[in-house]
């Protein structure tokens, strides 16, 4: 799965792109608990763990360029995600 | 009962009188406070077709029984008028603290008709309103009346002024609170209203408390969902609105080129981010705030010194998305021009955005442009001194500055011919930078927004990003580009969003996890009333419906409640929502039964009846 970090998490993390092949399914909650261990610099990914219920509040997660998904949505292996920072407010 | 100080102040310019009366219960439990109350004062007081720049149109300001109160995101006043830019209802929300003293000065709002013989402003304190000369005001920006007045009567004053836009009537012109930190009661040119009146401020200050039925409980209460708030608005925090920009270009929500791009390759210079790294000084609150949503910048560059309030998402979605500017240091220079001016950095934006569009398609001419034009100002996408130098002949009415003043829509019909197709407005109030073609329910919820184009009398879009509203039925976070069920969701998030604009409550509380369940048990306790979800909602219903019923008699029916046709008929081009279009008419045709109006979008009476405002309507 070919992972993408828009500008502000990308300069977080030190890095744009990632790649995470799969085996099996698995959710949204199931990659950023691969990420947190990672990248284990980044508490971003590790605060989403600690609350509870399935809505982000660090960031959005696109996939395939135009999905917004949630914590539960199920990604496969050809999938493309985009995290990108969270719109609030405006 | 708590939460209201139970009195309004009407004054009225020409007789150069004020008085006084209390509040009655059954007000406070149908209207609630705010915009509701608003509305039933606007509908009772004037007749539809008044005059918006008239003497009887009159102008009101209001709290809700939560503003001034400690529970978070109280810090909100609402400012309701007939629109002099659409001509429709009319209203715009405020935070800042500004709201908070009106309360303490013994007041829950002021209803000011009539018109000044010569410029004043308003006193409130301690449950007495003064009428005093502002002469000594007139011509003055925002920034410099506040100074002005702080000066004269102390620091311990909130100020609601205009500029040199709202003397002159610009019709996008608004009120700005707090000063060089600005608020504004943005939309719809309620300054241009003040600026008719005569009124160049209205001063609150006041010693009052506002009474709170069952302290410790509602203390309890707040305590509670504090943390959550706190931990889920943490991106707001640390960015601001502003921090927003850089993931709605990515989803296709930002506005490009007028509305006519998918997507923004320099978003990067102009994000939240970016001026935190760059310009950001210190955060803004409003009163009894925990996100601290605003910010204070400070700047030095060719285009001047910045020093207070910093852009908003709106403001650098207009000018950096839709205008193109990439130049961040220019944005804040134009977003502290407009709030000195008293500007509507929105409307502005989108005005700009216009004639550069008119522009690049030759439909305008450098003879269009009048005096002061000349090549470095060519109205060119991206050009910042364009932009500098339109602000300035907009907020002065000058020039090519007094037609795009009046709004695009009016904008377009001077300039004629293809004109029409670009002016991207809903009743003739323009856009926000939100594209409802990157949530289809943005769409409905423009259409059939009371004061026209706003993407915040319906929030739809805060619940199929991130937030949920379990007791409406939003238990998931809604797929953006669905259609169906569209009218019934629409219509109860109007109702919400409504009632949060009555109570007084900032609308971001939705993103920290805040539900109805929880605000409704703060309102019990701060009010020692028992009010439940379903009859806040019902409530919220009442006040929407009159508002429509309102607009119907000023005109409004089915034929009005549309969209640009750049919206309906062209896709984004690439992005996040390359392709969408929202489908309008299916979403208008079960939205109307949902609310219980007729195919032309007019309440049916048994729906007044239902909601108890069939003597509001004949």
């Amino acid at each position: 799965m070919r992972i993408r970090f828009a500008g502000p998490v990308a300069k977080l993390l030190g890095v744009a792109e990632y790649s995470l092949p799969l085996q099996q399914a698995v959710t949204v909650e199931e990659i950023v608990s691969l990420l947190a261990r990672e990248f284990s610099h980044a508490a971003i990914f590790r605060e989403n763990e600690t609350v509870e219920g399935i809505v982000p509040y660090i960031w959005m997660v696109l996939k395939n360029r135009t999905i917004l998904v949630q914590s539960q949505e199920i990604l496969n292996d050809e999938d493309e995600i985009y995290f990108i920072p969270t719109v609030m407010g405006g | 009962m708590g939460g209201y100080v139970n009195l309004l102040a009407f004054v009225d310019l020409t007789k150069q009188v004020t008085c006084a009366r209390e509040l009655s219960l059954q007000e406070r439990r149908m209207w609630i406070g705010g915009s509701g109350l608003g509305a039933k004062i606007l509908t009772e007081e004037s007749e539809s077709g008044v005059d918006p720049l008239g003497p009887d149109n009159p102008l009101i300001f209001m709290t809700g029984p939560m503003t001034g109160t400690n529970i978070p995101g109280s810090g909100r006043h609402q400012v309701i008028t007939k629109s002099p830019l659409t001509g429709i209802y009319g209203e715009a929300d405020a935070g800042g603290n500004w709201g908070t003293m009106l309360k303490r000065s013994g007041f829950d709002g002021i209803i000011i008709k009539g018109q000044a013989s010569s410029p004043v402003y308003l006193l409130v304190q301690d449950g007495q309103v003064i009428i005093h000369d502002a002469a000594w005001l007139w011509g003055l920006d925002t920034y410099e009346t506040d100074d002005r007045l702080k000066e004269r009567h102390g620091p311990d004053i909130a100020v609601a002024c205009i500029g040199q836009a709202g003397e002159q009537q610009v019709l996008l012109a608004t009120i700005i609170n707090e000063g060089k930190v600005a608020r504004s009661s943005g939309r719809g040119g309620l300054g241009a209203v003040m600026g008719a009146k005569g009124v160049k401020a209205v001063v609150v200050t006041g010693s009052g408390t506002i009474p709170v039925a069952n302290e410790k409980v509602l203390a309890e209460q707040i305590a509670a969902v504090l943390p959550t708030l706190e931990k889920q608005t943490k991106s707001m925090q640390t960015y601001g609105t502003a921090g927003g920009l850089y993931g709605a270009e990515r989803i296709g929500d930002l506005p490009v080129k007028n509305w006519s791009g998918g997507s923004l390759p320099e978003v990067d210079k102009i994000s939240g981010q970016t001026m935190a790294d760059s310009m950001v000084t210190g955060k803004q609150k409003c009163h009894a705030c925990p996100v601290a949503c605003g910010r204070t910048v400070k700047s030095q560059s060719r285009f001047g010194k910045v020093d207070g309030a910093g852009p908003e998402y709106e403001t650098l979605g207009m000018f950096g998305g839709s205008c193109m500017v990439s130049d961040l240091t220019a944005i804040a220079h134009a977003n502290e021009l407009c709030n000195r001016y008293g500007l509507d950095t929105i409307s502005v934006g989108a005005a700009i955005a216009f004639l550069m569009e008119l522009w690049e398609r030759g439909l305008v001419r450098a003879s269009d442009l009048g005096d002061g034009a000349d090549s470095s100002r060519a109205p060119v996408w991206g050009n910042p001194d364009a932009l500098i130098w339109l602000i300035h002949a907009i907020g002065r009415r000058e020039g090519i500055g007094s037609i795009l003043g009046q709004g695009v829509k009016r904008a377009a019909k001077h300039f004629g011919g293809q004109a029409a197709h670009y002016a991207m407005h809903v009743k003739g109030l323009e856009m926000p930078a939100h594209d409802p073609r990157a949530f289809n329910s943005l769409g409905l919820g423009y259409a059939t927004s009371n004061r026209g184009a706003c993407h915040l009398q319906g929030g739809s879009y805060f619940f199929e990003k991130m937030a949920v509203l379990p007791e409406i039925g939003i238990t998931t976070v809604l797929d953006r580009f669905r259609i169906d069920n569209q009218g019934a969701v629409q219509a109860r998030m109007q109702d919400v969003m409504s009632l949060m604009d009555s109570l007084k409550l900032c609308k971001f509380l939705f993103y920290g996890g805040i539900t109805l369940t929880v605000i409704t048990d703060w309102l019990n306790s701060l009010t020692g009333s028992e009010y439940t979800v379903e009859e806040l909602l019902r409530a919220g219903e009442r006040i929407f419906t009159l508002k429509r019923a309102y607009n119907v008699k000023c005109g409004i029916n089915r034929s009005d409640d549309v969209l640009p046709r750049r919206i309906l008929t062209e896709p984004r081009p690439d992005g996040g929502a390359a392709g969408n279009l929202p489908p309008l008419e299916a979403m208008l045709e079960e939205y109307y039964q949902a609310r219980g109006w007729d195919e032309e979008g007019r309440p049916l009476m048994s729906t007044l009846v239902r909601l108890g405002l069939d003597c509001y309507y004949n």
